[in-house]
């Protein structure tokens, strides 16, 4: 379910080849940059309901480390 | 002084064929005879020492006859755009101090328009037609016989007005003096190594810098010939390279790319040339991989904004990607923002001394300061210099993409795009974005039957590029906008 939820949030703001999994990477193959990040934190902040702190952003580099911030503050 | 270069030749090599037109064929001697009898008829109608006499022909042997009848009568010759609207020539005009025009009757009509509203033109010239009297016609004028006109000419007098892209504000004209020309085109002439036996194919508009060295003085100096073309139409450029097994060509890229496109479809033989130049807008390196595969010719990239002619390419001055080095007597040097000179190999903006520098721009005193600088001329290029002298050219300064305040060289992603198999022709700017400040945006022309979305590309520059240069946007365009002279006009992108 957070899956899905998260696989919206993205499809709405990055361009991405072949299919999203939990070992997709922000940088590297959906292409983000420094702007991008505080865009999805806002975007996951919404959807959510949560606060995603400075050290959780920091260790964001897949969607598997999204998830995870995300069920640790549900 | 200048036009000297006409009368050496025309004495040396008087039935040799100077220029090719439609079915014309102008020996020499004719030419300058033609120089001779319109250089007479403007002293006769008042054409003071240096006074502005506006040419305004598209390609064709009355543009050369003109240019060269002005020089000779001591005049200095503004090179206009023909198809120029009212409001541009009365801006032209009124900031050059034209007096006297030569003109074609096509364009007569959107002169006669604006005669009201600018100071008064002490004599209009016609090419071309009938204009019931009210004007001189230029082909009475060419077929009087007039003495040798022979003013004194000094090298720091002025030759010619030019006017820039004007991209931003208003077009500067910019003030090349005899000395500027006759230094530049002996480096041209050695440079691309000219003979009497070369054939020019003229396709470029001649009131461009790059077309009035390559298709007029440098053939004319060493007494070659020339076919000049109206107008660029791949298929008869081909046409022609092989008819008359023309041998130097000069193209932007634009053109390169459209001809390559047209040898796909046709056989043409192009072997007999022997240079090919490009020139005016940055050589997609795909572009330059296709002529040498498929053609074995190797295009040379020339560089050398209208303010400083400094043709720095050739045959033997060649390195892949590079325009070359300046000519003998040229310095450059790479500065940075705060105009000191930058290690080897950095990037900054490419600063150009010599003789081959103009004198300043009409009428723009604080314009010309801020170009020049003890005698260096700031292009407004961002490139470098290698360990042998050779110049790589980035982009333009103004073009320069700030992404959250990281450079973007628009030219390193149009290069990116080239080598996908469906782009014909690329464009990238930058648009304003609210986080980054500005972001990348491609325009893109798709070859013919390319289905290719927006994302494909998108994708495709992250493969090889840093994604903050990569486009975030992009559209797609039947063409993209050019200018007189075929260079793609990024600012109506903008």
């Amino acid at each position: 379910m957070i899956f899905e939820r998260l696989k919206s949030i993205i499809d709405e703001h990055f361009i991405y080849e072949g299919e999203l999994t939990p070992d997709t990477r922000i940088i590297e193959d959906l292409g983000a940059d420094s702007f991008d990040i505080p865009v999805l934190i806002n975007a996951l902040e919404d959807e959510f309901g949560i606060t995603i702190v400075t050290d959780d952003v920091l260790k964001l580099k897949t969607l598997q480390d999204v998830i995870d911030v995300i069920q640790s503050k549900l | 002084m200048l036009d000297k270069i006409l009368r050496e030749t025309a004495k040396k090599n008087p039935d040799k064929i100077a220029i090719y037109f439609a079915d014309q064929k102008i020996p020499y001697a004719q030419l300058d005879q033609e120089v001779d009898n319109l250089a007479s008829a403007l002293l006769k109608s008042g054409l003071e020492f240096q006074g502005r006499v506006g040419i305004i022909l598209g390609n064709g042997p009355n543009f050369i006859r003109s240019y060269f009848a002005v020089l000779r009568a001591g005049g200095v010759a503004v090179l206009l755009n023909p198809a120029s609207k009212g409001e541009e020539f009365k801006y032209y005009f009124e900031d050059s101090g034209i007096k006297h025009i030569i003109t074609s009757v096509d364009t007569l009509p959107v002169i006669t328009g604006i005669l009201d509203q600018v100071p008064p033109i002490k004599q209009i010239i016609v090419a071309g037609g009938s204009n019931e009297g009210q004007y001189a016609s230029l082909e009475d004028i060419l077929s009087t016989n007039a003495p040798p006109v022979e003013i004194k000419i000094s090298e720091n007098d002025v030759a010619t007005c030019l006017y820039t892209s004007g991209t931003t504000g208003k077009p500067k004209g910019a003030l090349l003096t005899h000395k500027n020309f006759t230094f530049s085109v002996a480096g041209c002439v050695s440079r691309m190594e000219m003979v009497e036996s070369d054939h020019c194919l003229c396709v470029i508009p001649l009131y461009h810098i790059f077309s009035l060295y390559v298709n007029a003085f440098s053939p004319i100096a060493v007494g070659a010939s020339v076919t000049i073309l109206e107008h660029f139409n791949p298929a008869v450029v081909l046409r022609e390279i092989e008819s008359k097994k023309i041998t130097v060509f000069c193209a932007v890229p634009g053109m390169y790319i459209a001809m390559l496109q047209m040898l796909a479809n046709q056989e043409s033989d192009i072997s007999s040339l022997r240079l090919c130049i490009s020139g005016g807008a940055p050589l997609p390196r795909e572009v330059y991989d296709a002529y040498l595969e498929k053609y074995n010719i190797v295009l040379i990239e020339g560089s050398g904004p209208t303010e400083a002619p400094t043709f720095i390419g050739g045959p033997k001055y060649h390195k892949l990607g590079s325009v070359g080095c300046p000519i003998e007597g040229v310095s450059i040097k790479i500065v940075d923002s705060n105009d000191r000179e930058v290690p080897m190999g950095e990037l900054g903006e490419v600063c150009i001394k010599g003789p081959n520098v103009m004198l300043g721009y009409q009428n723009q005193p604080e314009a010309t300061a801020e170009v020049i600088i003890d005698g260096w001329f700031h292009t407004g290029d961002i490139g470098r210099i290698d360990e042998d002298g050779f110049v790589y050219l980035v982009d333009r300064k103004k073009d320069m993409i700030l992404v959250g305040g990281l450079n973007v060289y628009p030219r390193e992603v149009e290069e990116c795009l080239y080598k996908h198999p469906d782009v014909y022709e690329a464009a990238v700017v930058g648009i304003p974005d609210k986080e980054r400040g500005q972001i990348p945006k491609a325009f893109i022309v798709l070859k013919p039957g390319a289905k290719a979305e927006a994302k494909d590309f998108i994708l495709f520059c992250r493969k090889y590029l840093s994604n903050y240069k990569c486009p975030r946007e992009v559209a797609f365009v039947d063409s993209l906008p050019k200018t007189a002279t075929g260079k793609i006009d990024k600012t109506q992108l903008k």
